[in-house]
């Protein structure tokens, strides 16, 4: 495999673990999928990733857990110094979230883009598709590879803008 | 503000002023000096300068002053015989501070500046005498003063008390507000609720029905997919196998991966979903056809599984959420506790197949109740129960007669658990609703189930209570009252 990109689905409910993880399949094409049922878990598989020199691309994460929720996995991840860390993409995907939630997540937890239960595949995929292009770009990563998968015309003007500027 | 003539004219004073009076009145020229005032009259205009140093003989006089803030005329203390007016301007010779008007009907005695120097001269003995009265009233104002500032102080700490009262009025008032509000929250729920589970109990049934239908017509279609029947046994699996733990698949993705390292990984992650032994029997003879349809018939099983299952565990909870709106409507007769938590056991069967239940149910007085509301109790205890022990564990339930702590006779109803305990800071919240540890229990993680159970066992008198059961696990205690 010659890609270390990897993307944490978080969620507690198997049954929803499993349909997120048919929804993403495509990724998989270019992205090490791992499913976690809990943040300790979640905690475990970036352990791993440390080993393994392995880079976090994307976490995707249920609200509502029990244990340690979701959000405050998300905020205890911030500000990390792991190399796993830099610039991952953060999505809450939740079913059961109030206004001070929210607001909890969007300040303290350091989410990238919310989504609501029950959602549709198109709306994840694109929200997906989105926060990946990004860290592609933000991590200078070479976009040939991703061209196919994720947003083509974002990596196309990355690559021009990046020649313009070696060139001038 | 206002306070009266000080009547604490002591022996001293009292017999200085009757010497007073006899001077005075043994001296033609100072005679002369005493004036008669009406109550109400004018002795001296305040801010006009005062000629004389004024001794009250008899009657009272009252200062005022002009409030230019408040705009009016504030009223002083009244003095009294004895007390000497205009002391501080008849030496300083500035305008007066204070205005001076009688209270009742009164004789005061002038004495200009101009004789005051003579005096000593002429009478000695009035000159001491009010000397002294100067000094006494002196003494007296700054008594006063003092006075004063403690009563400002008294004045300033009982203003900040009643302040701090105010703030925790205006606080315990907001909390019953909102507590009000709360209150009619779960009020309208409990009205819109019927309407609202009716209305899901169609499409949850529709959803479990439609799998009931499929179920016959994939087996059949799947069965006849191949010889070897191959795909059938795929598509059982996939309907009755329970979903693997994330931990196992990823740990079945990694060993895919090296050995499978030339199929693609979205393929490799959908078969992790399955039974070990099935992988195995898979890779036994692998191609990548029998891999695709091995999968197809699997996860045909796999999504109708979980249609059947989302469709029950929706009519469950609109079962629960038609139970809760319900509760308080039901009707009260006599219930058999022994009968009825055999009943709740046997429908909980399933939920406690790896549980070890001990019961000590004996023959108890009948209570008055409601058995499905009662079933309920029982229903969210024990699985609550089973919850915090994860499915295993020993689980106790004991009945016995016995009285409350008012001597009423009754039945108390044990559940006892082996799991971690509830901590005692917990154990009064653990009863108000939207209380929730998101477990599976008995309302489906609605943090219900104990609010649920308290409101029924407090419906019909009894209490509930939950203590440690030493040396690990929790104690839940449901007394109910003897049927009379």
């Amino acid at each position: 495999m010659e890609s270390s990109l990897s993307i944490i689905c978080l969620e507690d409910e198997p049954e929803v673990l499993e349909a997120i993880l048919r929804d993403l399949a495509t990724f998989e094409e270019r992205f090490r999928i791992e499913p976690a049922a809990s943040a300790q878990e979640a905690r475990e598989i970036i352990a791993g990733l440390e080993e393994t020199d392995g880079q976090l691309a994307l976490i995707l994460c249920d609200h509502v857990m029990p244990g340690e929720s979701g959000i405050h996995f998300l905020g205890s991840l911030a500000g990390s110094e792991s190399p796993v860390l830099q610039d991952t993409r953060k999505i809450l995907l939740t079913g059961q979230a109030g206004h001070e939630d929210t607001i909890e997540a969007i300040n303290e937890g350091g989410i990238h883009h919310y989504l609501t239960k029950p959602w549709d595949a198109d709306t994840l995929l694109a929200a997906v598709r989105k926060q990946l292009t990004r860290y592609i770009i933000l991590r200078n990563i070479n976009p040939l590879p991703y061209m196919q998968l994720l947003d083509a015309q974002a990596l196309a003007e990355h690559m021009h803008d990046k020649n313009l500027f070696s060139e001038g | 503000m206002t306070r009266t003539c000080s009547a604490k004219a002591d022996f001293t004073v009292v017999e200085s002023l009757q010497e007073i009076r006899g001077l005075i009145d043994a001296d033609d020229h100072l005679r002369g000096r005493v004036r008669k005032l009406t109550q109400g009259e004018h002795l001296l205009d305040e801010a006009t300068i005062n000629q004389c140093l004024w001794l009250i003989l008899d009657g009272a006089v009252r200062l005022t002053k002009y409030d230019a803030e408040q705009g009016g005329v504030m009223r002083f203390d009244a003095v009294g015989p004895g007390e000497l007016i205009g002391i501080l301007t008849y030496f300083t010779g500035e305008s007066s501070f204070f205005g001076a008007e009688a209270e009742t009907d009164s004789r005061v005695f002038g004495l200009p500046w101009s004789e005051f120097a003579e005096l000593p001269a002429s009478q000695p003995r009035l000159h001491s005498l009010i000397e002294q009265c100067i000094r006494d009233s002196f003494s007296r104002r700054y008594r006063r003063l003092v006075e004063l500032h403690m009563d400002k102080q008294r004045l300033t700490d009982s203003l900040k008390r009643e302040r701090a009262e105010l703030q925790q009025t205006v606080h315990a008032l907001e909390q019953a507000h909102d507590r009000l509000r709360s209150q009619e929250k779960l009020a309208l729920l409990g009205s819109v609720l019927p309407g609202i589970a009716h209305e899901l109990n169609n499409p949850a049934a529709a959803l479990v029905r439609t799998a009931d239908y499929l179920d016959p017509v994939l087996q059949e279609t799947f069965a006849e997919m191949d010889q070897r029947s191959e795909s059938l046994v795929f598509w059982q699996a996939g309907v009755q196998a329970p979903i693997a733990d994330s931990r196992a698949q990823r740990q079945q993705m990694q060993q895919l991966e090296k050995r499978l390292p030339e199929v693609p990984r979205a393929l490799l992650r959908r078969l992790t979903a399955m039974p070990a032994d099935l992988i195995e029997h898979l890779l036994n003879d692998f191609s990548e056809s029998r891999l695709q349809s091995a999968l197809r018939a699997f996860e045909a099983g796999r999504l109708l599984h979980t249609l059947r299952t989302a469709g029950r565990r929706i009519a469950r909870l609109v079962e629960s959420l038609k139970r809760y709106a319900r509760s308080g409507k039901a009707t009260a007769g006599k219930v058999d506790l022994a009968v009825n938590l055999r009943d709740t056991l046997l429908i909980l069967a399933s939920r406690l197949r790896n549980t070890t239940v001990n019961t000590e149910i004996g023959d108890t007085p009948a209570v008055r109740g409601n058995e499905d509301e009662f079933n309920q109790i029982w229903t969210n205890l024990i699985c609550n129960a089973v919850d915090a022990m994860e499915g295993g564990g020993e689980l106790t339930l004991r009945t016995r007669a016995v009285a409350n702590s008012e001597g009423k006779p009754g039945v108390e109803v044990m559940i006892a658990d082996r799991g971690p305990g509830i901590p005692s800071g917990l154990r009064d919240k653990i009863f108000a609703p939207n209380y929730t540890t998101k477990g599976r229990g008995g309302d489906f993680g609605l943090g219900l189930g104990l609010h649920i159970a308290r409101t029924i066992v407090e419906e019909y008198g009894g209490t509930i209570r939950c203590e440690d059961n030493p040396p690990k696990g929790t104690c839940f205690y449901v007394w109910l009252p003897k049927e009379t």
